[in-house]
């Protein structure tokens, strides 16, 4: 089974529902759903495959999870019943600050213990397979690991997918001036399951993740490159400005749909654990 | 004081920019200042400043956007001093929690009350926005700038609830 489908935006809710043939799934942030929504929810499961995806666990940060945010986050996986759950190889707060955005973690042994431990305990918690994202980040942050095989290992200690952000991937490629497909070889490709994709935003000399344009060619052909290289099972547009934009997305989808259906890799053989 | 790992002391350079300033300056200085643990120093110490500085902005740049989508009319009516009323504000105050753009939204405001940018708040914005995150079921409210097509008008603003909670509004549009 393959699912491309769209973020949940309060700005495309009515479009959502009125049930575009192209948008497949629909993948849910969390924390929009922890003061309520329940119902809402009840809906979109009725209507759509969901995925649930979180930015606020933190899961960078050393030290025990926030048991509240947890708590919430388990909430509405269980009303939302989602094929599996996804959250960010990042931190977004410390013991004494939340910055509220996701930040880089050093590539390091120590590093990927944290990350392991919180990832398994956040699967554990929800009963759901966990897949975890690529962030973009301005800084670099050296280790004794690489990023990719800080990512391998992960996934394999951890029992967790990827959830391959193309366009972070692509950004950082241009900000920090490397080869997107010799790192993307560098992955073990059976972990990919799944990929987020956004039209990237150029300012200042530097290439930005604003999720606000619709996907550029060169960006596309990475998407192709990836679809090619791993059996991913679901590509998710994550739009988050500039709206209306539902024909953009629509062209969009339709194009996703075309390089799944052209790409090479068999989605059946993953040996992510989705 | 116990020495820092390196994630705590990344979240202060980053929230802090009196301390990227001293960070420029002196690197060695400041990681012995906070103090870094052992281990950390030399990664500590290897952070890109130029790097550093555009995450930095970047975190702002975030809860800028996110905030310009709460208060937008407000955002318009600073017009080019937006970005940098916003960053005065921002790096002095940081927001907790899953509510953290509607909080850091209304804290924003606040800050232009006190900071002598008053006539830019769109008092109908304002409203709806305190509104929505208090538990009153109904209030109203003589404003002179609710929206009708691009314009700012005169009204009154009824704001209520709806049983599951959802705040509404509806207005009567005076002097049309």
């Amino acid at each position: 089974m393959r699912w491309i489908g769209v973020g949940y935006r309060r700005e495309l809710a009515q479009w959502i529902a009125s049930r575009p043939p192209e948008v497949g799934c629909l993948e849910i942030t969390a924390e929009h759903f922890f003061d309520g929504g329940k119902e809402k929810l009840s809906k979109l499961t009725k209507d759509y495959p969901l995925f649930v995806h979180g930015l606020g666990l933190s899961l960078g940060t050393p030290g025990p999870l926030d048991q509240s945010t947890l708590d919430k986050f388990a909430a509405v996986v269980e009303a939302a019943q989602p094929e599996w759950i996804s959250e960010h190889v990042a931190f977004t707060r410390s013991e004494e600050i939340d910055l509220g955005h996701l930040n880089p973690i050093p590539p390091s042994v120590e590093t990927l213990a944290v990350l392991v431990d919180h990832a398994i305990e956040v699967s554990e918690r929800c009963g759901r397979t966990l897949i975890l994202e690529n962030i973009t980040t301005h800084l670099r942050l050296d280790g004794d690991l690489s990023e990719t095989e800080f990512l391998n290992k992960l996934c394999e200690r951890a029992g967790c997918g990827l959830l391959l952000d193309v366009t972070n991937l692509f950004i950082n490629s241009r900000n920090h001036k490397f080869d997107a497909g010799r790192w993307l070889r560098e992955l073990e490709p059976s972990r990919i399951a799944q990929l987020h994709v956004v039209g990237y935003s150029l300012r200042d000399g530097y290439w930005h993740d604003l999720h606000a344009e619709p996907i550029q060619n060169d960006l596309f052909e990475l998407v192709c490159d990836v679809l090619n290289y791993a059996p991913v099972r679901s590509v998710i547009i994550e739009r988050d400005a500039r709206f209306p934009c539902t024909d953009e997305l629509t062209q969009d989808l339709k194009r996703l749909e075309s390089a799944f259906d052209a790409s090479r890799t068999d989605n059946s053989v993953g040996t992510a654990p989705c | 004081m116990t020495p820092l790992e390196l994630t705590t002391a990344l979240a202060r350079l980053l929230a802090d920019a009196e301390l990227r300033s001293a960070f420029i300056g002196d690197p060695v200085d400041v990681a012995d200042r906070l103090p870094i643990r052992d281990a950390d120093r030399d990664a500590f110490l290897s952070l890109n400043i130029e790097e550093l500085q555009r995450q930095a902005m970047t975190l702002i740049d975030k809860r800028l956007h996110e905030v310009g989508r709460i208060i937008p009319r407000t955002m318009q009516r600073l017009g080019c001093q937006a970005r940098s009323e916003f960053v005065r504000y921002a790096n002095q105050n940081w927001s907790t929690g899953h509510k953290r753009h509607v909080d850091d939204a209304t804290a924003f405001i606040r800050f232009l009350m006190t900071n002598g940018s008053r006539d830019s708040i769109c008092r109908s914005e304002h409203n709806w926005l305190r509104f929505g995150i208090s538990q009153r079921r109904f209030e109203w409210h003589l404003v002179p700038d609710l929206l009708v097509g691009k314009k700012g008008r005169r009204a009154i603003q009824f704001l209520y609830r709806k049983n599951d909670g959802t705040p509404r509004q509806f207005a009567l549009y005076l002097n049309l």
